[in-house]
């Protein structure tokens, strides 16, 4: 039996003092070690706690972002012109979504090629569900591709519940493909009769963040998103910032396998953007937008076919505050919203009216007629003419300056000594073309004074209006003409750049080379109306905050620019020529004015825009004022080629001023919160 | 007999060893609840087992197990050598065989075994042998199985017999200069094994192994896809646990799978996440406890067997201990060793506790002045 013990052997008992010190220093070395693990742990965890968790613990969390509702842009009556309604936003989760996916040049027959690339597969797919061409969502996605690498990218289309149900239960043949609640830019004043114009290149639009608009200064201190929406034109873009609020976001962990564990939390709540009051009168809008078609209407009858475009500016003299801004053609503000029916019709660059620049502000046109008042203000601030002055008003001129000694015509057959008032009355072109001859006596006397008080009312430079796309136009003066590059590279530069008679002798009539906007002429009639005051069109008076109290700093509202001062009896002479023109029986719109309540003043323009195809265009200008019980408006209405501003201008004038003064709309002048 | 045995076992050992195992079996429990299988329930079997096999080895009298040290080396040898033949593979590491449908990884055993082993060879060649000869047949009688243990490969399992060896040795009273050639040996066999032998394409270890038992030395070269994804996460979960740690339903590099072995090799860094600096500062005072009264025992012995074997028992926990804690904190190679009573496999924690037994045994029948005498008394009963 081998567990008997075994035999006695003489074994010698371990020394004992040596085995201790033996055993003690095994002790030291074992504490030794020990005190080392504690010291790195205590690194690890006491004096470096979480910095090598803190990736990690990151890479767990994924945070995905809750769209904030962008703020309503109303009327001043305080009626929704924009508003958000929720959508559901389809977007593809790049980080995901198979690499290198190329779909280019397939299209929705290709399926044997689709079905050889996962990614193709699977946008195809998509397609078909939401019921898009298979080639834009592919374009949509690789488009914005590039900029947000890695970052769920929000394609432009929403879809419906139902396609969303049927997408969520066949998720492994959508992968990538993942739905967020979102908002999109709803329009319920275009649904109302009354109200529905609402002016696309105004208020802008809303779209997907780009890499420009990173760049952009017009959003500096915005502090952009990456991802998300952005304001990309009109009050959209210049007020994104107010508009735009704040998205939350929220965050949800998930394991080292990619499946999500616990639900999803709000980390921060999405804060909705502040409300935007507009100076519109939406209603006005409305009818300014009709009276550009009528006057078009008009035009046609009168045998001006290549009318084809127009504005309105309709403003408050005294503050700026722009009450309606129209231009023609337009378009709907819903073809920037999903699905983006007709966008293509409206940024096709081939559209020869291109409805996206905005005929009011962003185009500039001769302003003919219209411009003798301001070639007055130039002619009186210069010591030209002064009161109780007058010009020969003959059927033609000669400039002692013109050594070509071109004959510059009146427009009708006159022969008479006229005052201003007179002048302006029966729009004498001869009158106006010796102030031109005189002014070139200034130029040769070293003095441009003629385009300083252009300038000063607002011409040759880009009004501050508050939304981006306002134009400067042209004033010229020799400067100008010597660089003028189809001057300076056409067959005589040494002739053709040189600052003639002509030249101011054309502009004092409001044709040459001068250039003005709709806007540009509402300023300066506004400073006829005013007394001289130069004021800041806005289209914003005041924006509050989603309580509905005006939000800190939101009383926008601007200052005037400038005040010419200009003398009572100039103002006086101006508005009795133009009180003349609108109701003497010689006057250029007395048949559209004559008996018009309130009082109107105003000033026809039928300013030469030859052209290849028609050497007989003009376009049609009108553009004055009227006030009751403490309303002044400036109205300027322009028909490109639409012939005679008195025919086809001035009653497109008149309908606004009719609405305004005569229509059930009352117009509340108290909330106008500008000086 | 029962009567001596009970007045006899180190409560404190015995005390801090159940403290440490109910400790890790909590660990387990918290640790693995998102994951597949009953770890904690296995776990709980194996160590109830454990603790009964203890207290039955630590009735046996040294001296039996003395006796039977031969055989046990044959079966060490015949059982490595199967697992090399037959051996099954996890992680592309054949270390297990199955018996009677339960998988054994001997070489675990062996280590115990050649505790024993040794200490026997050892005692009865005092004042025999010469001191050189002596320290070159302990190399051989552990060299073999270390070799065969290595080839499997469990390289882990290799450097603590290595650890083994030198500790008993030590505590044995081999020379001085003994350990200087022994360090030599052992920093030539390594250089041969990482550096010499590769250079000339003799591959001794795997790629994946050299790799992986020197992630720690460049952490700044940590591939998160390859080698370095264990110890980033294990840094991370025990940086993430500061100094109180998260608790457990916080503790998202364990309960959400991105701590890779969180249940076995990387227990610890469960504990330093889940618990902080303070629990992991305690599970050390609990080892450097369990660790003392193992020393405790090498002195009271009064038999050089008792003393190298618990000598033998205190290095193999030391050495285990200290890489496996060091390996989840970045301070040693990942090379596979568990953590003695927290990590999750039956054949660690029962050797670890028979271990324990066999300290307790030695710590009972220390007070007789001999073991035959003792022997000898317990046959009549």
């Amino acid at each position: 039996m081998f567990l008997e013990s075994p035999p006695p052997r003489a074994e010698p008992p371990p020394d004992p003092l040596p085995l201790a010190i033996r055993a003690a220093a095994l002790g030291i070395i074992a504490a030794a070690l020990l005190v080392v693990l504690l010291f790195r742990l205590w690194a690890l965890q006491v004096l470096h706690a979480g910095d090598y968790s803190a990736a990690a613990v990151q890479s767990q969390v994924r945070t995905s972002v809750v769209p904030a509702r962008r703020g309503d842009i109303v009327d001043r009556h305080g009626d929704v012109l924009v508003s958000s309604r929720t959508a559901i936003g389809v977007q593809v989760n790049s980080a995901t979504f198979p690499a290198g996916t190329n779909c280019d040049g397939l299209n929705r027959h290709d399926r044997t090629e689709v079905i050889k690339r996962p990614g193709c597969l699977i946008l195809w797919r998509l397609a078909t569900v939401i019921k898009q061409p298979f080639p834009q969502v592919w374009k949509a996605y690789s488009s914005r591709l590039s900029a947000n690498r890695g970052y769920p990218i929000t394609l432009p289309f929403t879809v419906t519940r139902p396609q969303v149900a049927f997408m969520l239960e066949r998720h492994n043949r959508f992968p990538s493909i993942q739905f967020q609640r979102t908002f999109v830019r709803d329009y319920p004043a275009l649904d109302n009769p009354d109200l529905g114009a609402i002016n696309p290149n105004l208020v802008g639009h809303v779209g997907a963040i780009t890499a420009d608009n990173l760049k952009d200064p017009a959003f500096r201190g915005e502090n952009l998103p990456r991802t998300g929406t952005a304001g990309q034109a009109g009050i959209e873009k210049s007020y994104d910032g107010w508009l735009r609020g704040s998205d939350g976001e929220t965050a949800q962990m998930f394991d080292a396998s990619g499946e999500p564990v616990r639900s999803p939390y709000l980390v921060r709540e999405p804060v909705t953007g502040s409300t935007v009051h507009l100076t519109l009168d939406a209603h006005l809008q409305k009818v300014a937008q009709d009276a550009i078609y009528r006057g078009m209407q008009i035009a046609h009858a009168d045998q001006q076919y290549f009318a084809d475009s127009g504005a309105v500016v309709a403003m408050n003299p005294r503050t700026g505050a722009i009450y309606a801004m129209a231009s023609y053609p337009t378009y709907k503000p819903t073809v920037w919203v999903p699905p983006y029916q007709g966008q293509g019709r409206v940024t096709d660059p081939k559209n020869p009216l291109y409805p996206q620049v905005d005929k009011a502000y962003s185009g500039t046109y001769p302003p003919g007629s219209t411009f003798k008042p301001i070639t007055a203000v130039a002619a009186w601030m210069s010591g030209l003419i002064g009161p109780g002055s007058t010009r020969a008003c003959t059927t033609s001129f000669q400039s002692p300056n013109d050594f070509s000694h071109h004959t510059f015509n009146n427009w009708g057959p006159v022969n008479a000594v006229i005052g201003l008032s007179k002048a302006l009355e029966i729009s004498c072109d001869t009158f106006f073309y010796r102030l031109g001859d005189q002014f070139y006596d200034r130029y040769q006397a070293g003095s441009n004074v003629f385009q300083q008080w252009i300038r000063k009312l607002g011409y040759g430079s880009t009004p501050p209006v508050d939304i981006p796309g306002a134009i400067s136009g042209v004033v010229p003066d020799q400067h100008w003409k010597a660089h003028y590059p189809p001057f300076v590279n056409g067959p005589n530069p040494s002739i053709d750049t040189l600052w003639e008679p002509g030249d101011d002798i054309q502009m004092a009539i409001g044709q040459g080379y001068l250039l003005v906007s709709p806007l540009q002429q509402a300023v300066a009639y506004s400073a006829l109306e005013n007394g001289g005051t130069i004021v800041t069109p806005h289209l914003v008076q005041s924006i509050t905050g989603p309580d509905g109290s005006l939000a800190p700093g939101g009383n926008v509202a601007p200052k005037p620019q400038r005040d010419l001062h200009l003398p009572v009896s100039l103002l006086d002479e101006i508005k009795s020529g133009l009180y003349g023109a609108t109701h003497a029986g010689d006057g250029t719109s007395t048949s559209t004015f004559g008996s018009f309540q309130p009082t109107v003043y105003g000033k026809t323009g039928t300013a030469e825009v030859p052209t290849e195809q028609c050497p007989e265009c003009s376009d049609a200008w009108w553009a004055g004022w009227a006030e009751q019980n403490g309303r002044p408006l400036v109205v300027v209405a322009m028909i490109h080629n639409g012939g005679h501003g008195g025919v086809s201008a001035a009653p497109v004038a008149a309908e606004v001023f009719a609405s305004f003064f005569h229509s059930r709309y009352q117009f509340h002048s108290g909330q106008d919160q500008s000086r | 007999m029962i009567r001596y045995y009970v007045k006899h076992l180190d409560y404190l050992m015995l005390a801090t060893v159940l403290s440490i195992s109910a400790f890790g079996l909590w660990v387990m429990k918290n640790a693995t609840r998102n994951d597949p299988g009953d770890l904690y329930g296995h776990q709980l079997v194996y160590v109830s087992i454990g603790v009964v096999a203890m207290l039955v080895v630590a009735a046996i009298p040294p001296g039996w197990m003395r006796r039977l040290h031969w055989p046990l080396y044959l079966f060490v040898l015949a059982t490595v050598g199967v697992v090399l033949a037959v051996g099954h593979s996890v992680n592309g590491a054949a270390r297990w065989i199955t018996f009677a449908g339960f998988q054994f990884q001997p070489s675990e055993f062996s280590k115990l075994l050649l505790i024993v082993g040794l200490a026997a060879l050892l005692a009865s060649r005092r004042g025999i042998t010469s001191p050189g000869r002596l320290t070159l047949l302990s190399l051989v009688y552990i060299g073999l199985p270390a070799l065969l243990v290595f080839r499997e490969p469990d390289f882990g399992t290799a450097l603590v017999l290595a650890a083994m060896l030198m500790g008993m040795l030590f505590v044995y009273g081999a020379p001085w200069r003994h350990f200087v050639w022994l360090i030599l040996a052992g920093a030539i066999t390594l250089a041969l094994i990482f550096s010499i032998l590769p250079g000339a394409g003799i591959h001794v270890l795997q790629t994946y192994q050299v790799d992986r038992l020197t992630a720690f030395l460049h952490p700044e070269k940590l591939d998160p896809q390859q080698n370095g994804y264990n110890l980033q996460a294990s840094l991370a979960a025990v940086s993430h646990g500061g100094v109180g740690g998260t608790g457990v339903r916080n503790a998202t590099q364990t309960l959400f799978g991105y701590l890779p072995e969180h249940a076995t090799d990387f227990v610890f860094a469960v504990v330093g996440e889940e618990r902080g600096f303070v629990g992991a500062a305690w599970l050390i005072a609990l080892y450097a406890l369990l660790l003392w009264r193992g020393i405790k025992v090498i002195t009271k012995s009064r038999s050089t067997f008792g003393s190298l074997v618990a000598a033998g028992v205190v290095s193999m926990l030391l050495f285990q201990i200290t890489i496996n804690i060091g390996m989840t904190i970045g301070l040693a190679p990942i090379t596979g060793i568990p953590l003695p009573f927290m990590s999750f496999g039956g054949s660690h924690t029962l050797t670890n506790l028979l271990a324990i037994g066999v300290l307790q045994s030695i710590h009972v029948h220390a007070q007789t002045a001999d073991e035959p005498r003792l022997a000898a008394q317990l046959a009549p009963a």
